[in-house]
């Protein structure tokens, strides 16, 4: 099919290093190295490294939830763990695990050798364990880490009047360290995409051609840009409050408590779809794919992501309809708007499906499930932008159940997706289909078990971040089912990096381009040499790949 | 390709500086009756002074761009001279004003003036004011120093015509820096 | 080409319709509580929109989305061929911006006019002549660590000063207050007429939150919240903080009682006679004598109709009394109403006074 001359075993990729090299020269290498597939690699083993910690910590929550009065956990300890549980999973598992899909491909589909900035690259990878590090270190303090949730809300992150912290000792200094660090991570993480895509397309690729993918990648990379240096500001006054004496945020002096909700919340809210656009740029990868069909509407597609990302700038404050501060029309009214473009993409999905030959293979079921949960989290998004009906769902488990149907419909669904679609590309072997569909039925139901009932106690009015609850309130059996459904989600975890792992070793030889696929990554060895690529096909559209196997549909203009 | 990504890097600062400044204004707003609180007249000669130089370093900055352009080496490198000077000249006055301050981010410090009530502290003004003027500090020592190191690369026979990236790129900070400079003056010590 | 044949859509398309289903038989059972204001009506309407609309929406395109995952799976006896490649179609394009777009104004339609019932209130100028007939009632929330404290400012009972507000009375408590932590505060309110809330935080952001009333708005120091609402069912119901104010956020919990009016003012009327008395008798004897006092009022606190509000109310006055030495009026009987009792449920603690007595 391609011509190129290397063979997996030869090549320097993630299968092969470990036979050919000496222990040291090889750890040498790799933390030495600015190749942007191994930073890849390595900002996927780290995320993997900080999801297990974030996902511990979900388990802890969900035992001490699991029955009323509980007392597996001290309030503290409870507090602490959903702090550093959305803390992690945000900027520790999402971000980096993201990044590590995006080194690996940006380049790849955009036909370039590596990243536009690599020593840049390795840089901002080395600071994603050096921002864990800090943030896991506030295990050691003397207090414990953060316990005021990831939003830190002051007055209770801050000081008091008389100088006292409501949060005793160094954990939300820490916190606001790590999270000045992950966020300059990013930030030099997202100049590096935009400027490779930019800069470093191959002849023929007009940004009309450019993979939907790294599409999405782009446009969160701009999102990046303009809002994580606004929460660097934010946490930057916040630090100065607590360590020398700001006022900032103090009513007392002058200062706002509400001012910083809109600092954190004009970065919180474009950070949810810095998490969600590039996953549906890897779903919008793999429909296609499995249907053997293009993506219904490539244009329009653009269109709505780019409206995604511009929308999600002007419609922060729905999170602070209840602090009565807030034009609650005008937010409800761009906070319904972008249900619009959201609604788009979701047609040209079902679309692209329509008159295909779908395979059902493990991506394209884990691509499928994102589309039905990523669904029931848009609608119930619908619910909270009414303003309205906020008032009584804001701060109670259905809004955690509506973001995390957002999220681990981003977080899981969308990346398994992607890692069982390019671990072939990755490592040239091939994951185990039946263990991914075996963890595909896991996970399904484990996500609704886990979150459908969070959002009946939430709409009964069980508030978050309460370690406990009184039998009284009937909340118990929704909450001892999400904590079982919670063991299935844990379950299908584990059985995936499993299933990478074995893989790695004895899966089966995946070829080139296994699932006859159409964007540029497909067109070099499996996994790719050094340099990337031996030869590049002609880039006519935005499918090269296809392209050049399919002369037949070219030659017909069915293309 | 140092260029791009350094004009994009600017603008993640311009989001930076803006939260600094939409905070200083949003503050203001909601303390319209006592800002600056009363005792508090920020002396603006010094700061004009300071924006002068930052300004004629800005644009000797830019001559050293358009000599390397030229391959003009004596140019290139006392005019990256000038720029470093001017950049420690600016920071002197800086820190000359943190030095003579009367209030820090928390209050007086040392009581209140004449004249003013025990009760008035400059709370948020205060905080805000030294916020947003030590982070441009930072900004501009961060710039003194990267301007050194190109000093110094020109002194050690670095740039041409053909390679200057590396300069045009500090030449994009330092005027950035100017900039918000402006912005920050004409904030803290004209509109108050 | 190399392609595993895997065709198998059984499974998914099961799943997929058992959890379709599942997902809607849950979402028709359940739903927000039935409400207990007139503002929570207008959300509970609302509710009911949007929710008729998202399910309509959620069949829709869940069932678009199966329907075209079964129909169009590769069969088994498939030659090979590439299906048709549609690349698009813009006027699809605009018709599902369009529809959407029409569907959300609808909603915001809709929401708007609900968010104006929420913000809506009787205007300053009526409110203190509503009030002075008794046809609206005027409280003052305070949240801080980890209490809720509620105060009438219309009555004079609530201390022995005139119209002292409750943030004055609690001035000294920056921090926290661990002999008041976890107890359970009833606030009691008429049936029928307007109450206008007033929310007050003296340390970090609360949320005063009652989920019957499907309204919640925080508490957030340095600013005043208000918000209205008219109750229209009678009962005792549960509240809670909905912010996270700390380690003992959980705990920071209330009742509300909903009474007929007649009963409340009549509870109140007598409550602020015997405040009155109490407040002559503190000024009589200042420090001392605080037992005697809050046998006094004992002894006063019996024939209304509400007698079991008092008993808990002069409970929790001995209890604050011999607690609390630095308060400036320890035997206020309104003061004690908001700090209910240390322990547990004030509630259930005056019913067990009821009980015993009975």
């Amino acid at each position: 099919m391609t011509t190129h001359t290397f063979t997996p075993d030869q090549s320097p990729g993630v299968g092969a290093v470990r036979v050919t090299r000496p222990y040291r020269a090889v750890f040498l290498d790799w933390i030495t190295t600015t190749d942007h597939k191994k930073i890849g690699t390595m900002y996927a083993i780290a995320a993997s490294v900080f999801f297990l910690i974030g996902g511990i910590l979900a388990g802890i929550m969900r035992i001490q939830l699991a029955i009323p009065e509980n007392d597996f956990v001290t309030r503290d300890v409870f507090n602490q763990s959903f702090t550093m549980h959305g803390t992690i999973m945000v900027f520790l598992f999402l971000m980096p695990m993201l990044a590590a899909l995006g080194n690996w491909m940006v380049p790849l589909q955009v036909g370039a050798a590596d990243m536009a900035y690599p020593k840049v690259n390795a840089l901002a990878f080395w600071m994603i364990p050096l921002g864990g590090t800090v943030l896991l270190l506030s295990y050691l303090m003397p207090n414990g880490p953060h316990a005021g949730s990831w939003v830190s809300y002051p007055p209770l992150a801050d000081v008091s009047e008389s100088g006292t912290a409501f949060l005793p000792g160094h954990g939300v200094d820490l916190w606001i360290g790590a999270i000045a660090i992950l966020g300059i991570s990013s930030t030099l993480g997202s100049i590096n995409f935009i400027v490779t895509v930019y800069k470093m397309r191959a002849p023929g690729m007009t940004m009309l051609r450019v993979p939907i993918f790294t599409w999405t990648v782009i446009v969160q990379s701009f999102l990046a840009i303009f809002s994580l240096p606004v929460v660097t500001a934010g946490l930057a006054m916040l630090w100065i409050s607590r360590n020398l004496g700001g006022r900032f945020f103090d009513p007392s002096a002058g200062g706002d408590p509400i001012l910083y909700q809109h600092i954190f919340w004009y970065f919180g809210h474009p950070e949810v779809y810095i998490l969600v656009l590039p996953v549906m740029g890897v779903v919008s990868e793999i429909i296609p794919v499995f249907s053997r069909k293009p993506l219904f509407g490539y244009k329009a597609f653009i269109f709505a992501t780019l409206s995604i990302a511009a929308l999600g700038t002007m419609v922060w404050a729905h999170h602070m309809f209840t602090t009565g501060a807030i034009q609650v029309h005008f937010f409800a009214f761009t906070s319904f708007l972008i249900s619009v473009p959201t609604g788009v993409k979701m047609f040209n999905w079902t679309a692209t499906m329509y008159k295909g030959k779908i395979e059902f293979t493990s991506a394209m079921l884990f691509a499928l499930g994102f589309l039905m949960m990523f669904l029931i989290g848009g609608i119930t998004g619908v619910f909270n932008a009414t303003g309205g009906l906020d008032f009584s769902l804001h701060d109670t488990y259905f809004v955690v159940s509506h973001f995390h149907y957002v999220l681990v419909s981003a977080a899981l669904f969308g990346l398994f997706a992607g890692f069982y679609y390019w671990f072939p590309k990755m490592s040239g072997r091939m994951l185990n289909e039946t263990v991914g569909k075996v963890q595909f039925v896991l996970l399904f139901l484990g996500v609704n078990f886990t979150f459908l009932p969070q959002m009946l106690v939430g709409l009964d009015g069980m508030p978050r971040r309460i370690p406990t609850y009184t039998e009284e309130e009937g909340w118990g059996l929704g909450n001892l089912i999400s904590s079982y459904g919670y063991i299935l989600i844990a379950l299908a975890a584990i059985l995936f990096l499993l299933n990478v792992l074995l893989s790695m070793r004895r899966g089966k030889i995946s070829g080139d381009n296994p699932w006859d696929a159409y964007a540029l990554e497909w067109a070099t060895s499996s996994p790719p040499p050094y340099y990337n690529f031996d030869r590049l096909p002609l880039i006519r559209s935005e499918r090269p790949v296809f392209d050049e196997n399919h002369p037949e549909a070219v030659a017909t203009g069915d293309h | 390709m140092t260029v791009m990504g350094t004009v994009i890097f600017l603008a993640s600062e311009v989001m930076f500086f803006a939260t600094l400044l939409g905070s200083y204004y949003t503050l203001r707003a909601v303390n319209a009756d006592s800002w600056p609180p009363e005792g508090i007249e920020p002396e603006w000669p010094l700061p004009l002074l300071m924006t002068a130089t930052l300004l004629v370093s800005s644009v000797s900055i830019h001559g050293a761009v358009w000599a390397v352009r030229r391959d003009n080496r004596t140019v290139l490198t006392s005019a990256l001279a000038i720029t470093v000077l001017l950049g420690v000249m600016f920071m002197v006055g800086e820190i000359f004003e943190f030095s003579i301050a009367e209030f820090d981010f928390e209050g007086w410090k040392d009581g209140p003036p004449k004249g003013v009530a025990e009760g008035i502290v400059p709370g948020a003004y205060g905080s805000m004011f030294w916020t947003i003027l030590a982070f441009h500090g930072l900004h501009v020592s961060g710039g003194i120093i990267l301007n050194s190191y190109i000093l110094f690369s020109a002194l050690n026979g670095r740039f041409s015509s053909k390679n200057y990236q590396v300069l045009e790129s500090a030449s994009y900070y330092w005027h950035f820096v100017d900039v918000v400079w402006l912005i920050v003056f004409v904030t803290l010590y004209v509109v108050k | 080409m190399r392609r595993s044949p895997t065709n198998d859509c059984r499974i998914p398309s099961a799943l997929f319709l058992l959890l379709g289903a599942t997902v809607l038989l849950a979402g028709c059972a359940a739903g927000q509580p039935d409400s207990i204001t007139e503002e929570g009506d207008s959300v509970r309407s609302l509710y009911k929109w949007v929710f008729g609309l998202a399910v309509l929406i959620f069949l829709a395109v869940e069932g678009a989305i199966l329907f075209m995952a079964v129909k169009f799976r590769r069969r088994k006896n498939d030659d090979g061929s590439l299906p048709p490649q549609i690349h698009g179609d813009n006027r699809l394009e605009v018709v599902w911006t369009i529809t959407p777009l029409a569907i959300v104004l609808v909603l915001f339609v809709l929401a708007y006019q609900n968010i104006n019932d929420l913000q809506a209130e009787v205007p300053a100028d009526e409110i203190q002549a509503l009030v002075d007939q008794d046809k609206a009632l005027r409280v003052d929330v305070t949240g801080l660590q980890w209490v809720w404290q509620f105060a009438y400012p219309d009555f004079a009972w609530q201390n022995s000063e005139g119209d002292m507000s409750p943030v004055k009375i609690l001035g000294e408590n920056t921090n926290t207050i661990p002999e008041t932590a976890g107890s359970v505060p009833t606030l009691r309110v008429p049936l029928g007429i307007p109450v206008q809330f007033k929310l007050h935080a003296l340390d970090v952001i609360h949320s005063f939150y009652i989920p019957q009333t499907l309204y919640k708005l925080d508490a957030v120091p340095g600013r005043v919240n208000h918000f209205e609402m008219t109750f229209t069912e009678t009962g005792i119901y549960n509240g809670q903080c909905a912010e996270l104010c700390g380690t003992s956020h959980a705990d920071m919990r209330f009742r509300v009682e909903v009474m007929p009016a007649d009963d409340f003012f009549a509870w109140a009327a007598s409550e602020q006679a015997k405040g009155e008395t109490s407040a002559l008798a503190d000024i009589a004897a200042e420090e001392a004598e605080e037992a005697a006092e809050a046998e006094a009022a004992n002894d006063d606190g019996t024939g209304t109709s509400a007698n079991d509000s008092s008993e808990e109310n002069t409970e929790s006055a001995t209890e604050d009394t011999s607690g609390t030495e630095t308060e400036t009026n320890p035997a206020s009987p309104g003061e004690a109403t908001s700090n209910a009792t240390d322990t547990g449920s004030g509630v259930e603690q005056a019913d067990q006074v009821l009980s015993e007595r009975e």
